[in-house]
């Protein structure tokens, strides 16, 4: 639970989450919609696997990316974002408070 | 969920529940043909499960799917083990102050949480690679059944909590079969 705690806490991670919601989508489409590095949105990745949040499954030369929150998890991301709102990224990762 | 908890907490339910079963046939308690199956199925599926698999190196898949079975397995023995253990202190006085029904709630509020957790879980199943063109629909679904399934679940087990014990079967099953028809309509609206 530490590590789906640790995933909802960064608002980028949280933006991809909210954005895998609606359908599966390639890695270069959610990258697509942040202004961050790609190293940058690799790490998110990471860490959005390891909280097992997210499922990476290839699909021809592309790899989709799809949400796996359980009801709970789901409720707490609607929770963190209703709390925290859309908060800015300067695009290194640093919060700031829009 | 890790292999190693579900391996720990399985064998701990099974154990637990076992034990139970063996305690109040011992006691000679009502309900022998119940406690006969919770002796022996429990106790049969794990050992056929862990005998099947021992010593097979696994996929990430596959291991996946055995802890699934494994906690299964657990979460039976868990139900078992509960309706056992308030009909023992029932029977041997221990729970004599309080409604003799007590069992009945008991049980009626394990399986809600059991079933809950089964909900909680649903949109986190792997979706098969021949539907994976049409993910966005079979996400969208299961997120779904599972929301509703597990309010469903939160409603059993309050019912069973506080509710009148003359109501409580008929209005916890309707919470169940409502539920039901409300995630099979849903799979029909394309």
């Amino acid at each position: 639970m530490n590590l789906v705690f640790k995933a909802l806490a960064d608002p980028t991670r949280r933006q991809v989450l909210l954005l895998l919601r609606d359908a599966p989508m390639t890695a270069g489409q959610i990258a697509s919609e942040f202004e961050v590095s790609r190293p940058t949105m690799s790490a998110h990745f990471a860490v959005l696997k390891e909280a097992n949040l997210v499922e990476a499954d290839r699909h021809g030369q592309k790899i989709l990316y799809r949400i796996k929150l359980s009801v709970v998890e789901d409720a707490l991301l609607s929770f963190a974002h209703a709390l925290r709102g859309k908060d800015t990224n300067d695009g290194d990762g640093h919060e700031e408070r829009g | 969920m890790k292999n190693r908890h579900t391996y720990t907490l399985t064998a701990a339910a099974v154990v637990v529940s076992t034990s139970l079963a063996a305690l109040t046939l011992y006691l000679g308690t009502d309900g022998l043909l119940v406690t006969l199956v919770a002796l022996i199925l429990p106790p049969l599926a794990w050992a056929s499960l862990e005998l099947k698999y021992r010593g097979k190196s696994l996929d990430e898949g596959r291991a996946d799917e055995l802890a699934t079975v494994r906690w299964s397995i657990g979460m039976a023995g868990l139900i078992v083990a509960t309706s056992l253990l308030s009909n023992l202190a029932q029977s041997t006085g221990v729970l004599g102050f309080v409604e003799s029904d007590l069992e009945r709630r008991i049980s009626g509020v394990v399986f809600g949480i059991v079933f809950f957790l089964y909900s909680n879980a649903i949109p986190k199943r792997p979706i098969a690679r021949s539907k994976l063109s049409s993910a966005a629909a079979v996400q969208g679904r299961s997120r779904f059944a599972g929301r509703v399934f597990a309010i469903a679940a939160l409603l059993y087990a309050l019912i069973w909590a506080f509710g009148p014990l003359a109501i409580a079967i008929p209005t916890s099953a309707s919470v169940l079969v409502v539920s039901m028809i409300v995630v099979a309509g849903r799979g029909s609206v394309r």
